[in-house]
């Protein structure tokens, strides 16, 4: 279980990135992340991975986050973790040495399924590819909570629909994933619960199977929370074609 | 033991080019020391002759240099970097320190590869990587100074006629060597009161 008690981080110029933040997260969940641009979702992940410095709490089974337990928990990032300058083979070395329960074996087979080369330096991949190989370094260091941000952004969606298949295939009971992404409908299918950020704080947490009982799918849910103006694009509309007034 | 070592330096980067580059460095400074303090010896030692060294005298009372004089022109050792024979050593000190920043640069490179360093089991591993070769660089520096100058005033004894020597050397190499490690301007205490060579 992976515990938020109160989580506070702010910046400098931006008081409160995150606000009293506390989540408990399961052991074999699929918790999809939503929030606008600047809700704190990527401050919150890099809280959890130690990145950042914050006040509160965050334990993993118990324990508080430190050097001994801190490979429990992968990152997968758009804005890329890996070393350019290396290529696949070379970071397979890598995790192998740094990670004790490093999935050799899955990393060979996504790394097939994807077609990524081994052999070359994963600076020239494509945006596509990068994200791929990010996801795959992720998906096998051996966590047990893997943490991606936006991690689909750049690939065309059959490469996005190709991924969320293989990532339900893949997944063994107990890893848990935390994905942030603005990809709302396409995520509805696979993750088993949502928690919305607002302004950094979490405006609302809830289940699949509840909101499914409720009768109301991820998006209707999304624009409830944020009280979203339906109305309000046609009103803007209908000011902006409203003839200029004589001089 | 290889793995080992390419574990001290950036893991995209050439170990045996880094290793080759500092040995290179350190030889290359002192191989310029040498030249620098084998120049201002000759200069020297001519200066106690009425001529050529070998086919005149010396001059009658005719003193060498202190070697403290020496190896830094006429003022007194105030650090490595005021000693001219050892201002090669600037170069490597900066080098390493340049080197550093590099390394660390590379981690923001392409990508943020520095949170997966920052994320390792091993706590220190980002650090090790980054600092341990120029932190060797500069520490085999900081030793080669000491030694070239244990050298140096080997070959200074040597090459001096021994009615040319002045007393008092031992002190004053020992003031040297304390003063070139110690620069003055960390000695606060000492600003105010340099005169460590006998006039």
């Amino acid at each position: 279980m992976l515990t938020l008690n109160n989580i506070s981080k702010s910046y400098p110029g931006k008081k409160n990135a995150v606000e009293n933040v506390s989540l408990s997260i399961p052991r074999g969940e699929i918790v999809g992340l939503f929030g606008e641009n600047g809700a704190g979702k990527t401050t919150l992940m890099k809280c959890i991975l130690g990145l950042h410095r914050y006040q509160g709490e965050i334990t993993l089974d118990g324990q508080p986050l430190d050097r001994k337990n801190i490979e429990k928990l992968s990152f997968a990032t758009s804005e890329h973790t890996f070393f350019p300058a290396l290529t696949p083979k070379d970071h397979r070395e890598f995790y192998a040495d740094h990670f004790k329960s490093f999935r050799g074996k899955r990393f060979d087979a996504l790394m097939e399924f994807f077609e990524l080369p081994m052999g070359k330096k994963v600076g020239s991949f494509s945006t596509g590819q990068k994200n791929q190989f990010e996801v795959i370094l992720a998906l096998c260091q051996g966590a047990d909570y893997i943490l991606m941000d936006e991690p689909f952004a750049g690939n065309d969606v059959f490469n996005r629909e190709d991924f969320y298949k293989v990532l339900l295939g893949i997944l063994e009971p107990e890893e848990t994933i935390l994905l942030s992404t603005h990809l709302l409908e396409e995520v509805s299918a696979f993750i088993g619960r949502a928690i919305l950020l607002h302004k950094g704080k979490v405006v609302a947490d809830k289940s699949m199977l509840d909101l499914e009982e409720e009768g109301k799918d991820l998006m209707s849910f999304v624009k409830e929370a944020y009280r979203y103006k339906a109305d309000r694009v046609l009103q803007a509309l209908d000011k902006l074609t409203e003839p200029e007034p004589p001089l | 033991m290889k793995k080992k070592l390419r574990d001290l330096v950036p893991p995209w980067a050439d170990l045996s080019a880094h290793l080759s580059g500092l040995i290179v460095g350190l030889v290359l400074c002192a191989l310029a020391s040498y030249a620098r303090f084998q120049s201002l010896l000759n200069h020297a030692v001519e200066a106690l002759y009425a001529g050529h060294i070998g086919e005149s005298p010396l001059l009658e009372g005719a003193k060498m240099k202190y070697f403290g004089h020496l190896i830094c022109g006429n003022d007194p050792v105030y650090s490595w970097y005021s000693a001219p024979v050892f201002t090669g050593f600037s170069l490597l000190f900066l080098g390493a320190a340049i080197l550093a920043a590099y390394n660390y640069s590379g981690f923001r490179n392409g990508s943020k590869s520095y949170y997966l360093m920052r994320r390792l089991p091993d706590k220190w591993e980002y650090h090790r990587r980054c600092l341990a070769l120029p932190l060797a660089a500069t520490l085999a520096g900081l030793v080669l100074i000491p030694v070239l100058m244990g050298l140096f005033y080997v070959l200074y004894l040597h090459t001096t006629p021994a009615q040319c020597l002045q007393p008092g050397q031992w002190e004053v190499f020992r003031d040297s060597l304390q003063y070139l490690l110690l620069p003055v301007h960390l000695r606060f205490w000492e600003v105010s009161s340099i005169s460590y060579f006998p006039s």
